[in-house]
């Protein structure tokens, strides 16, 4: 058991450090690793100090990436946040949301930590007062968390709260504070905790609590094993019910001192005082029952006992402070003072007691692809606001001051200045470099490549498969194969790469399926669909969604053709399809969201639905008296083929009278199809949520499985302003709602694609299949796409070697996979990261992709079994792929370079991971694979055939390696 | 998962090295032997996606019931019949289930449509019982509780993906463990799956939240042979020589190196998952492609090579010295809300079929006494149709089908027709559920030897309730 609960020998422990004269925090699970910690801020003599003993100490290790999240719980309490290592330094900051929800990730510290809720606004509950200027303490001591070590990821919740601010204070006197405040069975925890402390040597969850220790299944997927997780719980809610002010446990309490104080009487009276005074102060929900703010209480009550260690000399800061004001006449207050100092962006915060001759220096933090411009807040205790390195004037009463440094981005953000850059940036942003992209764009800013993409016109389909279906004459196959064939030949050949992307993600966000645009005679209804998209995809998102509601394509998938108004002989009612899934899947979802797509709470603490069934069944009246565009309703669909891509025609007389009421939309009966549908898209986009929303999917579909909030943020406001403008001054969009030129270059410009980040190795695209088969083709130019794209191999879901995935073929309208899907058993599962691509990465897809890629990079034919051919046929509509020409390949990856670096396997390796990886290749993976090839002997009778061997086991072995799948 | 936990966990099932890891798997074999029929049992989930059509599953069959029904459904039950034979849902045309115990229904009598006659056949010889008014609830509802919103409702009702996930883990979307998989969790915890429990949760139809555990991942078999890579399948491929020979072991490797590691966190992942899934797929494979076929032939419909294939796995499951499994089978195409009449009954035909087929394949082998499947949906579908289809509903019927299953007979309630009685919702009258889908798997969940404890952990409301399991198993 790497971390049983021992008390008492923490408190041995605790005894030991007190006697050193710092406070320190303390390791429970490493039994036998040297106590860690650092000085508390309110004895920091340097703040701000550049050097920091523990990080130097730990030079060249590298750190795990926390990512903290959680709620600042004070009624919902909006926040600066700032995590500080306990000499106080700022390791990060951020801002929590009005529901009190915040996030944030750093490195550079796995022992004790301290998260600073300051400036915070929230309306109490009691008094219904709005307060501001509140700071709240959480500490975590992360050497508890399990399995922080090194080279890892970690998420931990910490919620900020009253209580968390009291065991913060105690923590500082005795040791650290808990992770979580889990409010269950406290009491009954707090009893079987203190008793066994009392009586027994040792706690063992184990044996002492088994009924909590035989849940621990249920947490597993927590941070920390069950146990661990429970053994932090116990602590915490030592705390928690001591602050809780119930008679029994300020009993037990008592008891608690009366034993500490017979081991150790310096730590008895201190914590047991404070435990006492808090359980007196605090009850059970958490609120202060005497009016008084936790923090001003225990430090008071703490400040009475403490020591004020002397304050040392700051020279090497700068000259003493000479502008210090005059002494107050209180000339206590006049010697010491204290500064509440909250520094966003930089190094600083803590709580500070200054001396008249003492001086205070704040750092902003150095922010990768920013430049630092000033300071903002409360900028007149700065001796210079605008250096990034900067001197307070101490007050020489007891202030708060409250500093942000402020930033904006480098004009060079998205200069694409190598070829690696330019393969990563080509990857997210369209379907991967060619070897002329690498050459074209190295150097140039990545806008102009938007620019130079938003200026392609649209390659439309429509009339290339009526023209095939003249000339078949048929309705049926092979015509579908066509349909299929255009659309995945302009994924791989298409020069408007940008247009296509975006084609293909809306087409995973306003999904239709299979059936509906490649199955027979409904192809031109399915390639006018296609058409829709492409045309507006740079286009409007509004504007879109009324052209997507008016295609058959569409009206016949999710089934409002002809769905009519209510019939009283019947009993029937309009089809709810529609107007369920344009709010659930193409606008809304379910709940509403904040424009960093986090979910809204309503004061009851749960999400705000945004609709109920009611306004669907209400909606769905809007959606009815649709049909194809000519003069009778119920026109058989194969008699009218000229009319049955175009755009659908409302016929009133089939079309609900009735009064529409949903969301906050009234349409008056009697209003026509027409004007109803216009006023009903109307209501539904207005809504804030629809930004977030899109968004964040689209996010999905090209830069990040799982964006952060303040990505999504930024993004959503270039999608709500209709405009962007890049670093380098490329204004984008024009100014309306919706428009999805400033939504794209938000996306593929956003600082965070530009930048190493801490956040980095948790961020990334999985890439699914077809994506990853299409960088392939495009990548090497391969030819004889006739071939390729009829055979029905690409598009063949159920073969075993196969995407899984094609093209406008999903199975329903809720795409592959869904952007709320988070993995089980992976480590983004475990961090609660959304990876829609891996709901269709079962067990039997790596053989599909590896499969299918094996067979084009090694330029095998397609058709297993010749001799089977004759059952095969129907598939290749004319096509012989048994019958090539001695040494034709039925296609041709494009090797030439390749070939030529082969002779040197280190250099072919270099080439590929540019090419393909745009640089990301682990260095043993990219050795392993120069020794794979170099296995391959150079030999005089066959040297062409070697070198292409080596070419083609290089590129399998890349293509399937895991960085080629995610990238980042 | 952390790498070295992830390697733990390999090494412990046994996944590290196929050669030893064959040894042992005869060891277990000759160890399991005598005791695996009087101890194995599956779990055979299989889930209609989109939600299917209760009231088009069991219909009335009582003359006054059955034309209420069909005044509510006038345009759905027109279409049937001018389809006619064997589509027909007149009431001529149905096929009557009379159960044992007749009083539970009021002595009202149901009939299912001709496509159903499998499952009619297996319900008359009393290996299949119907569950009527299955869904998700938090607690008891009622058509007043539900409208002044005066009780917990499941989250996102009548959404497709929400309602899913509730169906199979009691959580909406993003929810990381199904009830199943939580199941095999409890079990594998107390020692009772055996062998192999790489093996313990399968699927026939990909990744799916019913199957998955906090500790138990889902092997995929799908509805065909178990694939090999053809890379080193197929020599010609590269090339059959000696050192084309030395590229393929290194490839072998390659493809399942989980040495390699990466700084980036879904990259790593993606790496752990393909690794994981050849070398499972390496170990169960020969296994199964080898396992001699049934007698019994298997219909080639959407859900039958899903049956056969799960068939064949459970022959295997005693060489892999299993004793519990959990199964996974789905299909889509439910969400009928046009053209119901063309799109349903083959779908239920298939199922019905393919079901039966299973029944007598497990037969063939004498473990039909050791299976249990349960069907399963989004949500059902309105009472009130619009024109050609029915709508997103809540409440539904199922069957549960077995070897020991106490068949022959119909638990729960079945609701009678009027839209605006006291059964539904308001608006298009959505079936409002009197079994939560926690009492109808706590039941399962027992008949697999799960404890109280454990159903209490994984089933939250289930005390909400008074009873905790239906009647459905002879002990």
């Amino acid at each position: 058991m790497k971390c049983a609960l021992v008390f008492r020998h923490k408190f041995v422990k605790f005894r030991t450090a007190v006697a050193v004269g710092f406070l320190l925090l303390l390791s429970a699970c490493d039994s036998g690793t040297a106590v860690l910690g650092a000085a508390s801020p309110q004895t920091s003599t340097e703040p701000g100090s550049e050097t920091d003993s523990a990080q130097q100490s730990q030079g060249g290790t590298q750190w795990p990436k926390i990512a903290l999240y959680g709620n600042v719980i004070k009624g919902p309490a909006a926040c600066v946040i700032t995590v500080e290592d306990m000499s106080g330094r700022a390791l990060a900051s951020s801002q929590s949301q009005s529901n009190g929800a915040y996030e944030l990730v750093f490195d550079g510290e796995t022992n004790a930590i301290g998260l600073i809720a300051s400036n915070c606004r929230y309306t109490d509950e009691t008094t219904g007062e709005l307060v501001e200027g509140v700071t709240l303490r959480a500490g975590v001591d992360l050497s508890e968390v399990s399995g922080v070590n090194t080279n890892t990821e970690h998420r931990v919740k910490v919620n900020v709260t009253p209580f968390s601010d009291v065991a913060y204070t105690a923590a500082l006197q005795s040791f650290s504070a808990s992770g979580e405040v889990v409010t269950a069975d406290v009491l009954s925890r707090f009893n079987t905790a203190v008793s066994h402390l009392l009586d027994g040597p040792e706690f063992n969850l184990l044996s002492d609590d088994p009924i909590l220790a035989s849940q621990t299944g249920a947490y597993e997927a927590d941070v920390g094993t069950g146990i661990e997780r429970h053994q932090r719980a116990v602590k915490f809610g030592l705390y928690l019910a001591a602050f809780s002010g119930t008679g029994e446990v300020a009993n037990n309490i008592s008891l608690l001192a009366a034993e500490l104080d017979e081991k150790s009487p310096t730590f008895g009276n201190q914590t047991a005082d404070t435990l006492i005074r808090g359980a007196s102060a605090f009850d059970l929900s958490g609120r202060n029952t005497q009016g008084l703010s936790a923090v001003s209480m225990v430090t008071a009550e703490t400040n009475k006992r403490k020591r004020i260690t002397p304050l040392t000399s700051t020279d090497k800061h700068g000259p003493d402070n000479s502008n210090t004001p005059a002494a107050s006449p209180n000339t206590e207050s006049a010697q010491i003072s204290r500064v509440i100092l909250s520094v966003r962006n930089g190094t600083g915060s803590g709580t500070y007691d200054v001396g008249r001759d003492q001086t205070l220096i704040i750092s902003a933090n150095d922010i990768p692809g920013k430049v630092f411009v000033g300071w903002q807040g409360d900028t007149q205790f700065l001796v210079n606001p605008n250096a990034s390195i900067a001197e307070i004037n101490w007050p020489n009463v007891d202030t708060q001051v409250n500093l942000e440094a402020q930033y904006e981005r480098v004009a060079t953000l998205n200069k694409l200045s190598t070829k690696d850059a330019v393969s990563r940036f080509l990857t997210r942003a369209g379907f991967g470099a060619s070897q002329d992209d690498l050459e074209t764009w190295e150097g140039l800013d990545a806008a102009d490549w938007l620019v130079n993409e938003f200026a392609k016109a649209p390659e439309l389909l429509l009339s290339q498969t009526k023209t095939d279906l003249e000339a078949t004459q048929n309705n049926n196959a092979p015509f579908s194969r066509y349909a299929s064939y255009n659309l995945t030949r302009q994924l791989i050949e298409s020069d408007a790469q940008l247009r296509v992307k975006m084609t293909y993600a809306l087409s995973q966000i306003l999904v239709v399926g299979g059936d509906v645009v490649n199955n027979g005679k409904t192809t031109i209804r399915g390639m006018n669909y296609h058409d829709v998209l492409q045309k507006h995809a740079f286009g409007n998102y509004r504007v879109l969604l009324e052209e997507i509601t008016y295609q058959p394509a569409m009206a016949s998938w999710l089934t409002y053709l002809r769905s009519s108004k209510a019939n009283q002989d019947t009993g029937a009612e309009p089809d709810e399809n529609f107007a369920r899934e344009i709010l659930q899947l193409f606008t809304l979802g379910l709940f509403e969201l904040d424009s960093g797509g986090r979910l809204r709470l309503g004061s009851d603490g749960k999400a705000i639905s945004i609709y109920d069934n009611d306004d669907v069944a209400q909606l769905a009246r809007v959606f009815t008296g649709f049909s194809y565009d000519d003069t009778q309703y119920k026109l058989n669909y194969n008699k009218n083929r000229s009319v049955s891509h175009l755009p659908l025609k409302i016929f009133d007389e089939h079309h609900s009278e009735r009064e529409k009421v949903f969301l906050n939309a009234y349409i008056p009966e009697n209003t026509s199809g027409e004007a109803s549908v216009s006023l009903a898209l109307d209501e539904i986009f207005s809504h804030s949520t629809v930004a977030p929303f899109i968004t964040r999917q689209l996010i999905q579909r090209f830069t990040d499985s799982h964006p952060s909030p303040e990505y999504i943020e930024r993004v959503s406001q270039a999608f709500d302003e209709g405009r962007f403008l890049s670093a380098n001054g490329t204004s984008f969009g024009d100014g309306d709602r919706g428009n999805l030129q400033a939504t794209l270059a938000a996306i593929l410009l956003d600082e965070s694609q530009f930048v190493e980040s801490p956040a980095a190795e948790i961020q990334g695209k999985v890439r699914e299949p077809l994506l990853k088969f299409i960088h392939f083709m495009r990548a090497f130019n391969v030819e004889n796409l006739e071939f390729i794209t009829r055979t029905g191999r690409i598009k063949d879901l159920t073969s075993v070697d196969s995407l899984g995935m094609a093209y406008f073929e999903s199975p329903s309208v809720f795409n592959f996979y869904r952007p709320g899907y988070v993995p089980p058993l992976t480590q983004a599962g475990a961090m609660g990261l959304t990876v829609p691509e891996f709901q269709i990465a079962d067990s039997s897809s790596f053989y599909g992709f590896i499969g299918l890629m094996t067979d084009f990079i090694l330029e095998r034919p397609l058709v297993r079994n010749c001799s089977d051919i004759a059952n095969l046929d129907s598939n290749y509509q004319g096509l012989e792929p048994c019958n090539f020409a001695n040494g034709e390949q039925p296609f041709r990856p494009n090797y030439d370079q390749e070939v030529a670096l082969a002779a040197n396997p280190t250099l072919l390796v270099d080439h590929l991971n540019t090419l393909l990886l745009g640089g990301r290749m682990a260095v043993d993976v990219r050795q392993e694979i120069t020794d794979v090839i170099s296995l391959i002997p150079l030999e005089p009778g066959s040297y062409d055939t070697n070198l292409r061997d080596r070419v083609r086991v290089a590129v399998l072995m890349f293509a399937t390696a895991p960085t080629y799948t995610v990238i980042w | 998962m952390q790498r070295r936990d992830f390697l733990a966990t390999l090494a412990a099932t046994g996944l590290g090295g196929n050669a030893l890891f064959n040894s042992q798997l005869m060891n277990h074999a000759l160890a399991a032997e005598g005791t695996f029929e009087s101890d194995y049992k599956a779990l055979v989930c299989v889930f209609m996606v989109g939600g299917m059509d209760h009231n088009d599953t069991i219909l009335p069959y009582d003359e006054a019931e059955y034309a209420q029904m069909r005044s509510v459904r006038t345009g759905l039950f027109d279409a049937y019949s001018a389809l006619g034979g064997t589509y027909s849902r007149d009431r001529s045309a149905l096929l009557p289930i009379d159960p044992i115990n007749n009083e539970a229904v009021e002595g009202r009598r149901f009939a299912v449509p001709q496509q159903l006659s499998g499952l009619k056949d297996m319900f008359d010889d009393e290996e299949l019982c119907f569950v009527g008014s299955v869904g998700s609830l938090i607690e008891p509802t009622t058509r007043t509780t539900y409208a002044n919103k005066s009780v917990q409702l499941p989250p996102s009702l009548f959404s497709h993906n929400d309602q899913r996930n509730y169906w199979q883990g009691l959580a909406t979307e993003g929810a990381k463990a199904g009830w199943g998989g939580r199941f095999i969790d409890a079990l594998g915890a107390s020692g009772q799956i055996g062998d192999s429990s790489r093996f313990a949760s399968i699927s026939t139809a990909g990744n799916n939240l019913f199957a998955s555990g906090n500790k138990t991942s889902v092997f995929q078999i799908g509805s065909k042979k178990m694939p090999t890579l053809n890379v080193e399948d197929n020599k010609s491929l590269l090339g059959n020589n000696a050192h084309m020979d030395q590229v393929r072991a290194r490839l072998f490797n390659y493809f399942r190196d989980n040495r390699a590691d990466h700084a980036n966190l879904l990259a790593s992942d993606y790496h752990q998952l393909q690794s994981d899934a050849l070398l499972a797929g390496d170990q169960f494979r020969d296994q199964f492609n080898s396992a001699a076929e049934f007698q019994t032939s298997f219909p080639s419909n959407f859900y039958g090579p899903q049956f056969q294939n799960v068939a064949k796995s459970i022959r295997v499951a005693k060489a892999f010295g299993l004793r519990r499994q959990i199964y996974f089978i789905a299909a889509g195409g439910f969400d009928t809300h046009a053209t119901q009449s063309e799109n349903l009954p083959w779908r239920q035909a298939s199922l019905s079929d393919s079901l039966r087929a299973f029944s007598t394949a497990m037969k063939e082998v004498g473990l039909w006494n050791n299976v249990t499947v349960f069907s399963a949906a989004d949500f059902g579908r309105t009472l009130v149709s619009n024109e050609s289809g029915t709508d997103h509903g809540w409440g539904s019927h199922h069957f549960i089908a077995g070897g020991r299953v106490k068949g022959k007979r119909i638990v729960g309630k079945m609701p009678r027709y009027n839209p605006d009685g006291e059964e539904y919702t308001k608006s298009r009258a959505r079936l409002i559920p009197t079994v939560p889908i926690e009492q109808y798997s706590a039941t399962l969940g027992k008949w697999m030897g799960v404890t109280d404890a454990s159903i209490d952990m994984t089933l939250p409301n289930l005390n909400n309730f008074s009873t905790r399991t239906l009647d459905v198993f002879n002990s």
